[in-house]
């Protein structure tokens, strides 16, 4: 089976006034269809970079990164909103909901574009919010927002789920529930979602963990003992 | 900030943030430029026009006397402590005509020595009496080189009188002090429409006195200041005491003068009466030696007539025995010839006897007889000399006789002689006879004459003492009549220009007064969200710093330097801007309306002090205020992200009819409209405030350019008026006669122009008295501003024009004073009030006029052409006339009317420039407050994947809505900024009306909108520049 996520040769480098930095220097990787991926490393490793040019919100200086056979890394701006719009979902480590529209209504915002989108009162269920939906995101708690994110990611039905440090800004039992929560998601629907992270502890959880390393992809492989979000520890 | 690094830091921020610094700079210069602006415009207008008059010495008062004035007073005046210059000036107003016959009315001047001076706009001054200035602004098209001549046909020009000459030559052009503005004012002369002035020499002037005194006070009083009007008012008394004086001495003097020249003129008829008497009686004398005379004459000739027919008897007696005589001595003298004859024969044959007795004696001697001896000799002898010597005998009785002959002749001839002498002498006592006779009929015809002579003189002498009496009687009875004279002590105030301006430039005063809060608490609320905007995006910064140690001032000061500087630069460009713009723009009408001057740059630094201080305390205060709150908080709980304002549902979301059909994008909108109430209301602000500002400018040039058309199409629809020399006190019998040839309908009217007394100032107004109100409404539709009907004026009555009542505080039931230019007065009580935009009318009836001045005469008319006729062919019809002066096309009129106007399109400009500029920046800024707060969130559904077009409206559609409502609200503040601004534009003469046209509302919203749009063109930009990385971002 061919990879659903690719890789290939991937550099990029910054350019500010005079200095240049180099922020991913040749990463290559795959990931397949349905996966439960997790991306660690370090703060500055080039994590992010890797997810901005996989989310379609930057571009690549050399390489190419091909999402179910189309070449991402070709696409224009146009081309790439339209990429974000249909293919990517986003959970970011804020939540980023829109604070003047309710929970159900932060979802709709990211349904209402798509072509195929889930229920948004459906999908709010799914991630336990079924009473919260009128809420807006202050009256909210940091959980109940990044499932708002999830949802919203999720009604998009994109092809590709990412999120960003989803339990970066949340407390450890909230973090696992967020994490069950993407956990459950990928395994009941078969999405693909990616997690980047810098906490080592979550790759336990993953189907393949990739481990970024100063602009370098240091390791990657397939977890051989996946664990339930439960029995993680950190 | 005495931290370097915090100064580093500051400067890094206003290099950072330039928009948001930019924007603060823009706001404060725009508020600043409009408030300094205008504020400085009137003192600009007024320093512009005060410094020309100082430097021409304009005059602080003008003394008028109805007997005028003395060279000795002008000394006395000059000796006065308070006066500078003094000076004595002749003016009149005449009629001139034109080369082309057309007839002026003039202002006549004396060429000033210091006071009231004239700047020469081209030309020389005048060098020979018979040379002229003429006015700059001269509408009468009269160039230099022309010749104009003072009209004699016009009966009432007492310029004629007043001088030297009837014709002048235009050397040269001239502005006046005395006339700043357009305005020429009336006269009561000619057309009473004055054309303009023109300076003369003052020995141009045939006049034996001044007709007023300028005095210029020992003041340098800025125009209209309360220094200068208090210093006037304290002068006052003093120079009214001086006019009285001086006037009252030479009113003495005047009628000492005359009174001494009736007594004078009284014993010189006395003596003349008796001279001339005397003479009469003279002549009478010898008239009547002369009729002695002639008789003794017939006398004599009768005498020498009859002498010489006896004379000439006498003579013819003479001539008789004369004739006798000669008849005596002629046969006398034949008898004597005839003696002779037979003397001579006798002596002849004596001698041949002689002979031969002689022959025979010597015949006897030879023989030697002694002849003695023979007898016969003897006897023969004997007998000879008997002979002999009767012959002798008969000689000597001839001779006697011939003697006696010949003293008969001598006799007869001396007796001839004295006889021809007779007869010459008679011829000659003939001649003399008749010449004597041809004498005396000479005499008598002398005499003759003498008589008539005498009758024609001694009537002349009845006559000519009876006129000297008649006239002495006169001026008996003027004098008697010539009472104290009216004395006027006139100050500036009653200089039309001089009024004008101060009210014109009132205008802007007002507008300074009003507008700029608008754009400074505006630019106050620029500043407050964008610094409130900066404070709480620097919370971190503030933190951080707080916890390395600063101190609140240290940290407060890094905002207030940031804020402050903005708006000390903004400050000073706008300033510098705008007190060098606003002025300069303001003035380009104001310098069509008065002499062109160039407008002086005033730079006042209280203003200056002001705007730095109202820009400070917007900019550096409110971030003060803002700052305060953030300093006073732990530097923990700064560095903890402060929770974005939460969503809240908006009152929309309970209509749910409309709520539920928006998309929820809109949802979002709507209550991010709400979310921000600061920004809320100060985008509403801003806009609306912009909105208003065109709608009122767009409204100003709507009311600018309508009120013509209403003036003409609506109120004074007559098609023409004609002004006359009145014949009989009505219309011309040529006029009349061709307007009824022509079919045209015509109303006869008293027209003139009187001074409107209000408090103490005086006002030019025109007015109107008709022959009859009866179709007074074919001519001029009077209705009040509502369209309702309003009653004509009866008895003592008038009616105003809306303008005067607004304007010059004349109310309904008010008695007004109307003064011309001879001083006479009206008093007439108001009762109505009409709507009318050109011009400031009273309307009254001719019976009214008539019966308070006396002498009144119908002058003009008001003319309605017939329907479909061409208007310049009529007008070139009856400007023929006999006496038509002049001929006023209204329809002409109208539109040169909407061209002066014209003029104030710049105004409008500056108007709708300056919403631009406050509809930009504040949106400008808002949009970019919006867009910097909500980074995040555009980030966000840009990752989201919401295309560019869609990421735009997601933020635009607030600006348009906020927009929508600003401009609604604007719309309706603009309605009463507009009839605001119009109740505060005072321009002579014309008044607006409070009209804004339907087009000008819809143009004021698009205006807006398109500036909105401008600012989303430039705002697209910053979109597109928003990194989505930013959603990655930790929340600061």
């Amino acid at each position: 089976m061919p990879a659903f996520v690719e890789f290939r040769n991937v550099k990029k480098i910054y350019k500010t006034g005079e200095v240049e930095i180099e922020a991913l220097s040749d990463v290559s990787f795959e990931i397949g269809k349905g996966e439960f991926c997790v991306i660690v490393g370090a703060s500055g490793a080039g994590k992010t970079t890797i997810l901005n040019i996989l989310g379609g919100m930057d571009t690549l200086t050399s390489g190419s990164v091909f999402l179910d056979g189309r070449e991402v890394s070709a696409l224009n701006r146009r081309e790439l909103t339209a990429y974000r719009r249909y293919d990517v979902g986003f959970v970011f480590q804020f939540y980023n909901l829109v604070q003047n529209l309710t929970a159900r209504e932060n979802v709709e915002l990211a349904a209402q574009i798509c072509r195929d989108p889930l229920d948004a009162a459906e999908t709010l269920r799914q991630v336990g919010l079924a009473d919260r939906m009128n809420n807006f995101p202050a009256q909210l708690s940091g959980g109940e927002q990044q499932r708002v994110a999830i949802a919203r990611a999720l009604a998009k039905n994109p092809k590709l789920l990412l999120c960003d440090e989803p339990t970066g800004a949340l407390d450890y039992k909230t973090g696992k529930a967020v994490l069950k929560l993407l956990q459950d998601t990928c395994r009941e629907s078969g999405m693909t979602v990616v997690v980047i992270t810098h906490n080592q502890a979550l790759t336990a959880m993953a189907d393949r963990i990739i481990t970024v390393k100063s602009g370098r992809i240091e390791s990657m492989r397939l977890n051989g003992d996946i664990k339930d979000v439960e029995s993680i520890e950190w | 900030m005495t931290h370097k690094m915090l100064r580093r830091s500051s400067l890094r921020d206003i290099r950072g943030s330039f928009s948001r610094y930019f924007a603060i700079m823009a706001i404060i210069a725009l508020g600043v430029g409009f408030f300094s602006g205008l504020r400085i415009t009137t003192p600009a207008m007024l320093k512009t026009v005060g410094d020309f008059l100082d430097e021409k010495n304009f005059y602080d008062f003008r003394l008028l006397s109805a007997i005028g004035w003395e060279e000795d007073q002008v000394g006395e005046m000059k000796g006065e402590t308070s006066a500078r210059y003094v000076e004595g000036s002749y003016s009149a107003d005449a009629v001139f005509v034109t080369d082309d016959g057309r007839e002026l009315v003039m202002k006549l001047h004396s060429m000033p020595d210091k006071i009231n001076g004239i700047s020469l706009s081209e030309g020389r001054l005048p060098e020979a009496s018979d040379e002229c200035v003429a006015d700059a602004g001269f509408t009468g098209g009269v160039k230099i080189g022309d010749r104009i001549t003072v009209s004699l046909t016009s009966a009432d020009s007492d310029g004629k009188s007043a001088l030297k000459h009837r014709e002048f030559v235009v050397v040269g052009t001239a502005d006046s002090s005395l006339y700043i503005n357009f305005e020429r004012g009336n006269s009561s002369v000619g057309s009473g429409a004055v054309s303009g002035f023109i300076y003369l020499l003052p020995e141009a002037f045939d006049l034996e006195y001044y007709t007023e005194i300028y005095v210029k006070l020992d003041t340098d009083g800025e125009i209209y200041s309360d220094e200068y009007t208090g210093y006037i008012d304290e002068v006052r008394p003093v120079w009214e005491d001086i006019a009285e004086r001086s006037s009252g001495e030479r009113y003495s003097r005047l009628y000492g003068d005359a009174k001494g020249k009736i007594d004078e003129a009284k014993a010189e008829l006395d003596e003349k009466r008796l001279d001339g008497r005397r003479e009469l009686d003279d002549a009478k004398a010898e008239l009547e030696e002369a009729a002695i005379e002639i008789a003794n004459g017939e006398t004599e000739l009768s005498d020498a007539e009859n002498e010489i027919i006896r004379r000439e008897k006498e003579l013819a007696d003479a001539k008789a025995a004369l004739d006798e005589g000669k008849a005596a001595l002629e046969s006398s003298a034949a008898q004597i010839s005839d003696g002779e004859n037979e003397l001579e024969s006798a002596q002849s044959a004596l001698d041949a006897a002689y002979a031969e007795l002689s022959a025979g004696e010597t015949a006897y001697s030879a023989v030697g007889i002694d002849p003695a001896s023979v007898p016969e000799l003897s006897a023969a002898r004997s007998e000879l000399a008997r002979r002999q010597a009767q012959i002798d005998a008969m000689r000597s009785a001839l001779g006697s006789a011939k003697s006696e002959y010949e003293a008969g002749y001598a006799e007869y001839e001396k007796n001839q002689k004295i006889y021809d002498d007779g007869v010459s002498q008679i011829a000659g006592a003939k001649k003399k006879l008749s010449e004597s006779a041809a004498e005396l009929d000479e005499a008598k015809r002398k005499y003759s004459d003498g008589l008539a002579e005498y009758a024609d003189a001694e009537k002349e002498y009845d006559e000519k003492i009876a006129d000297a009496e008649e006239e002495i009687a006169d001026a008996e009875e003027k004098l008697g009549e010539f009472s104290y004279p009216a004395v006027y002590l006139l100050d500036r105030s009653v200089n039309i220009g001089y009024s004008c301006l101060e009210s014109d430039s009132g205008i802007v005063r007002q507008i300074s007064r009003i507008f700029p809060i608008f754009f400074i608490a505006v630019a106050a609320l620029v500043c407050m969200t964008t610094m409130g905007r900066m404070v709480e995006d620097s919370r971190t910064q503030i933190g951080v710093l707080k916890a390395l140690g600063y101190g609140s001032a240290s940290i407060m000061g890094k905002f207030i330097f940031y804020s402050g500087s903005a708006a000390a630069v903004g400050c000073v460009t706008g300033y510098a801007l705008g007190t060098w713009l606003f002025p300069y723009v303001i003035w380009l009408p104001y310098e069509l309306m008065y002499i062109p001057l160039r407008l002086k740059y005033v730079f006042s630094p209280a203003l200056a002090a002001i705007s730095l201080i109202v820009s400070l305390l917007c900019s550096a205060g409110v971030t003060y205020l803002s700052c305060r709150q953030e300093t006073r908080e732990t530097a923990a709980a700064l560095m903890r992200p402060k929770a974005p304002a939460a969503g809240k549902r908006v009152f929309l979301e309970n209509i749910g009819f409309i709520w539920n059909r928006l998309g929820f994008l809109r949802k979002v909108s709507v209550r991010n409209i709400f979310r921000y109430k600061k920004r809320f209301v100060m985008m509403i602000l801003g806009v609306s405030g912009s909105t208003a500002l065109l709608l009122t400018g767009l409204g100003l040039r709507d009311s600018i350019s309508g009120f013509a058309s209403m003036q003409y199409d609506d109120i004074q629809i007559a098609d023409a008026t004609v002004s006359y020399n009145p014949e009989d006190g009505g219309v011309p019998h040529e006029l009349g006669e061709k307007l009824d040839e022509l079919g045209v309908d015509y109303l006869p009217m008293y027209e003139g122009g009187f001074d409107l007394l209000y408090g103490s100032r005086v006002k030019a107004v025109n007015i109107q008295a008709p022959e009859s109100f009866d179709r007074f409404g074919d001519f001029f539709i009077v209705k009040d501003e509502k369209g309702g009907d309003i009653a004509f004026p009866g008895k003592d009555e008038a009616i105003v024009s809306v303008s005067i009542r607004d304007r010059y505080g004349v109310k309904v039931g008010d008695t007004i004073t109307l003064r011309d230019s001879d001083m006479r007065e009206l008093r007439l009580k108001v009762v109505g009030v009409f709507d009318n935009h050109v011009y400031n009318y009273v309307f009254m009836s001719f019976d009214t006029l008539k019966g308070q001045l006396g002498d009144s005469e119908l002058n003009a008319a008001y003319m309605n052409y017939p329907d479909g006729s061409d208007h310049s062919r009529m007008f070139a019809e009856i400007s023929e006339a006999d006496g038509v002066r002049n001929i006023t096309q209204l329809q002409v009129f109208k539109e040169r009317v909407s061209n002066m106007m014209k003029s104030l399109d710049f105004v409008v400009l500056v108007v709708i420039l300056s919403a631009a500029g406050l509809a930009f920046v504040v949106i400008y800024n808002l949009t970019n407050i919006n867009i910097t707060e909500r980074v995040r969130e555009i980030a966000t559904i840009k990752v989201l994947g919401f295309f560019r077009r869609e990421v735009s409206s997601y933020v635009m559609r607030e600006n348009i809505v906020l927009t929508a409502m600003g401009a609604a609200l604007g719309l309706v503040l603009g309605v009463f900024l507009h009839r605001f601004v119009i109740s505060q534009i005072v321009i002579d003469l014309v008044s607006f009306r409070i009209y804004i046209a339907p087009v000008s509302y819809i143009l004021a919203v698009i205006l807006t909108f398109v500036f909105m749009f401008l600012v989303d063109l430039f705002m697209q930009i910053r979109l597109d520049r928003i990194n989505m990385a930013e959603s990655l971002k930790t929340v600061e």
